[in-house]
């Protein structure tokens, strides 16, 4: 026995999967009852009576997930890849999102070719850092952090305190020396400062520096002594630093136009 | 014997009437008769259902040896499909039974359309037309839809929204009519698709992707060009100049009749 599963082995390897026959797209039907032999070399048309009519269907690949088709990317694309990759996605956003928009080419074999003497390589230096970095730098954009201070004891911000509140947003910064706080310190506890924003610098992979809005908040052990919570991601920011309003007020602005 | 009868069975045969060997489309150029039979006469690729290869299979449960006889699935062909492109598909007509004492239930497969645009690169259109799955299939694996129009028969296409564009484009081809500013990118895009040129002779893409009726005002403007009927009034002055050149070589006074009279006599 194990010398027939031994000879057969190679063929069991190489068999098809069943989706890449043709005609994938296709509804397949097979007649239920076949129609009789016709006479050989006849000129006339097969004699088809009703029964001939059921069909039974024997393949839907409508309801089947599409088979991937490879692209080859002329343009660095946000979560996908950079300039010249081959990347294999499915047909239908293929289509839609990187063919019609000449943001991708089909990987025909000329393409191919081509693609292997770097035609549509980019340089490294104007690339992103990853393929997510841009993806990264949008989201880091739209946040508006609450950075939490105490209440009672004497603080000043430094790099951490940031690292933290956006760890509470899900967003973990692996590195201190990527966040850059602005020029002049600021220390509390100070009321004044309370629901008011600055602007920090995040660098993703040492490489885009994204401004991110940060809003301070009082905070306090004591239940008693907390402030009301407000909803500070939805009012117009007032600046600490008056340099910085501008800034804010445009990325407000972007985040309200998507 | 045997050859003279089938020398006498040839003299039976009469070929069938076909729209373009009877009546007013006899008289169509050669150059449409070979498209118009790509179109309705040839028998298009399998859809629907699978072709079985090979001359003989074996009987599943006897084991007989029968000879293999591929009988198409009848198709509808719907008038709306000629603003799509299709690429093959239509509508199949049958029943559907559940059981074998059940009864049969009509039903109608018919393909899913898609609202979505096509990108020619030969004519550097975007074009919002109707699709099937099956036609961004064929564009997918043709690697783009002048390939993909370029390749396949005229059967296979079927729609006469597919045949146009395909007119188009191999008018363009033949005529360089396309990037007339970029002279590099026109050679570039030339040298890709001009081996498909070689299938077609000047007069045949002139003719091709044409519907009957279209074929036929097409012939009728030909012929009227060539009879070039002049005006009747241009006629009838020339004779009339020329009679008037006659007349005056044989001057005669014209006298009045009324001169003849006279009254006072």
């Amino acid at each position: 026995m194990m010398d027939g599963i031994l000879r057969n082995f190679s063929k069991l390897l190489s068999v098809q999967n069943p989706i890449h026959q043709f005609n994938r797209t296709l509804i397949i039907l097979k007649r239920r009852h076949p129609v009789q032999l016709q006479k050989k070399n006849s000129k006339h048309k097969p004699i088809l009576k009703g029964r001939h009519f059921v069909y039974d269907i024997v393949e839907n690949p409508e309801r089947m997930k599409k088979e991937k088709i490879d692209v080859i990317l002329t343009q660095y694309v946000e979560g996908l890849g950079h300039q010249g990759e081959l990347v294999s996605v499915r047909p239908t956003y293929a289509y839609d999102q990187l063919l019609l928009p000449k943001l991708a080419i089909y990987a025909s074999p000329d393409n191919l070719e081509r693609m292997k003497n770097n035609l549509y390589q980019a340089k490294d230096e104007e690339k992103p850092s990853s393929i997510h970095a841009l993806q990264t730098a949008k989201y880091l954009k739209k946040m508006v952090v609450s950075v939490s201070m105490n209440k009672d004891e004497p603080w000043t911000i430094e790099p951490w305190h940031i690292r933290v509140s956006l760890r509470k947003m899900n967003v973990h910064v692996l590195s201190d020396d990527s966040i850059e706080l602005p020029e002049r310190p600021i220390s509390g506890p100070d009321f004044t400062l309370e629901g008011k924003s600055f602007v920090v610098y995040i660098t993703i992979n040492k490489k885009e520096k994204v401004p991110v809005e940060c809003n301070l908040h009082h905070w306090s052990t004591k239940l008693a002594d907390r402030l009301p919570r407000t909803k500070f991601y939805t009012r117009t920011p007032i600046a600490i630093f008056p340099e910085q309003a501008e800034l804010l007020m445009s990325m407000r602005g972007n985040t309200n136009n998507d | 014997m045997e050859s003279k009868l089938a020398n006498g069975l040839k003299l039976l045969y009469i070929p069938k009437k076909t729209k373009i060997s009877s009546g007013i489309g006899d008289r169509l150029p050669e150059a449409y008769k070979k498209f118009y039979k790509e179109w309705r006469h040839k028998v298009p690729e399998p859809v629907y259902y699978k072709a079985t290869p090979g001359k003989w299979t074996k009987d599943e449960k006897t084991g007989a040896v029968i000879p293999v006889q591929n009988i198409p699935i009848p198709l509808k062909y719907p008038k709306t499909m000629h603003s799509g492109i299709w690429g093959g598909e239509a509508i199949v007509q049958g029943f559907k039974q559940s059981g074998k004492y059940k009864s049969r239930v009509p039903h109608f497969w018919t393909p899913m359309l898609k609202k979505t645009v096509v990108y020619s690169e030969i004519l550097n259109k975007y074009m919002s037309t109707t699709v099937t799955e099956k036609a961004l299939d064929e564009i997918n694996k043709n690697y783009g839809l002048d390939h993909y129009l370029l390749k396949t028969s005229a059967c296979d296409l079927r729609t006469t929204l597919s045949l146009k564009i395909k007119r188009h484009i191999l008018m363009a081809l033949r005529d360089k009519t396309f990037y007339v500013d970029d002279n590099v990118k026109q050679q570039e895009v030339y040298d890709k698709y001009k081996h498909y040129l070689n299938n077609y002779t000047h007069e045949e893409i002139e003719w091709y992707g044409l519907t009957f009726d279209e074929a036929l005002l097409k012939m009728q403007d030909i012929e009227e060009l060539n009879e070039k009927k002049a005006p009747l009034k241009a006629k009838y002055r020339l004779e009339l100049i020329e009679e008037l050149k006659n007349s005056n070589e044989t001057v005669e006074e014209n006298k009045s009749w009324l001169n003849k009279l006279n009254p006072f006599n």
